[in-house]
């Protein structure tokens, strides 16, 4: 089953600002992993650590300000239509199990009765 | 619309504190399993701690951290939209890191306060509990909606991925 479109517009809206903490985060854990060694006396590859935060920071920035566009401009899908999609289910009559039924298909989906 | 639906604060707080009480035990019994001091940062990666917290610790939380959302579902029934199910399970993930980050931090409270709360800061600014479990909640009411339980296996897998891999890099970066 395909979703319809606008299906993931609502849940954008929530990941994108979440990414864009995470970006801040990203950007400021070298500064704050440094301090934290210095102060325990672990000893670490900072420059590398740089580069990885800087990579992930450029990721996560650029991933929520897509998804903060995605979600806040495109279309939101009417969520009846999964409704509409995925019928009522009901007891058939004829084998007693849970069946679907839309408009379209009127037939048990296991014994092919009338619902 | 037929989207825009209020989510009860009732609703919230119970994904909130289960995520904590999940965070709880799961912590325990992960710094039984040696990812104990720093929460992965600092770990010294041999073959044990990497399994722990890159295969194990993603599955098993991934999966603890909706623990709200699955009794929701399952005493209720809620009529929600998909941006509801969205939001429960960060505040899953949400309840989950607030228990983590201050066990993590009182772990390493003997090297001092200033080491503590700079771990806590750390912690708080990479909000991946959240990110994850927000994923895993759109897969459920995915499920809950379509009736495919697919949608929910695909985006709790996406979520351990995300979460498995940031520990991989939080072990072997630096
Ligand atoms: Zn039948």
């Amino acid at each position: 089953m395909t979703l319809p479109k606008g299906t993931m517009t609502g849940s954008l809206k929530v990941l994108a600002p979440l990414l864009i903490w995470m970006s801040i985060g990203w950007f400021s854990y070298p500064y704050l992993i440094k301090d934290i060694a210095d102060a325990a006396g672990e000893s670490m590859n900072i420059e590398e650590v740089r580069t990885f935060s800087l990579i992930m920071t450029g990721v996560c920035l650029s991933l929520g300000i897509l998804f903060g566009i995605m979600g806040f401009r495109g279309k939101t899908v009417d969520e009846n239509e999964f409704k509409r999609m995925t019928g009522e289910l009901v007891i058939c009559q004829h084998c007693h199990r849970e069946a679907e039924k839309k408009p379209e298909t009127i037939k048990c989906q296991h014994c092919d009765g009338y619902l | 619309m037929g989207n825009v639906k209020k989510l009860p604060v009732s609703y919230l707080a119970i994904a909130f504190g289960l995520g904590a009480v999940a965070g709880f035990i799961a912590i325990w019994g992960e710094m039984g399993m040696m990812l104990n001091n720093f929460g992965i940062i600092f770990l010294e990666p041999t073959a044990i701690t990497v399994f722990s917290a890159v295969i194990v610790a993603p599955l098993v939380e991934e999966l603890a951290k909706p623990l709200g959302i699955y009794m929701i579902q399952g005493d209720e029934e809620p009529d929600l939209s998909l941006q509801n199910w969205v939001v429960l399970g960060a505040m899953g993930g949400l309840g989950f890191a607030v228990l983590e980050n201050i066990l993590y931090a009182s772990n390493v409270l003997s090297f001092g306060t200033d080491v503590a709360l700079g771990l806590l800061l750390l912690r708080f600014l990479l909000p991946l509990h959240m990110i994850a479990s927000a994923i895993t909640g759109l897969g459920f009411g995915l499920w809950v909606k379509t009736r495919k339980g697919i949608y929910f296996v695909i985006c709790i897998f996406i979520a351990m991925l995300i979460h498995g891999l940031f520990n991989f890099a939080a072990i072997f970066v630096g």
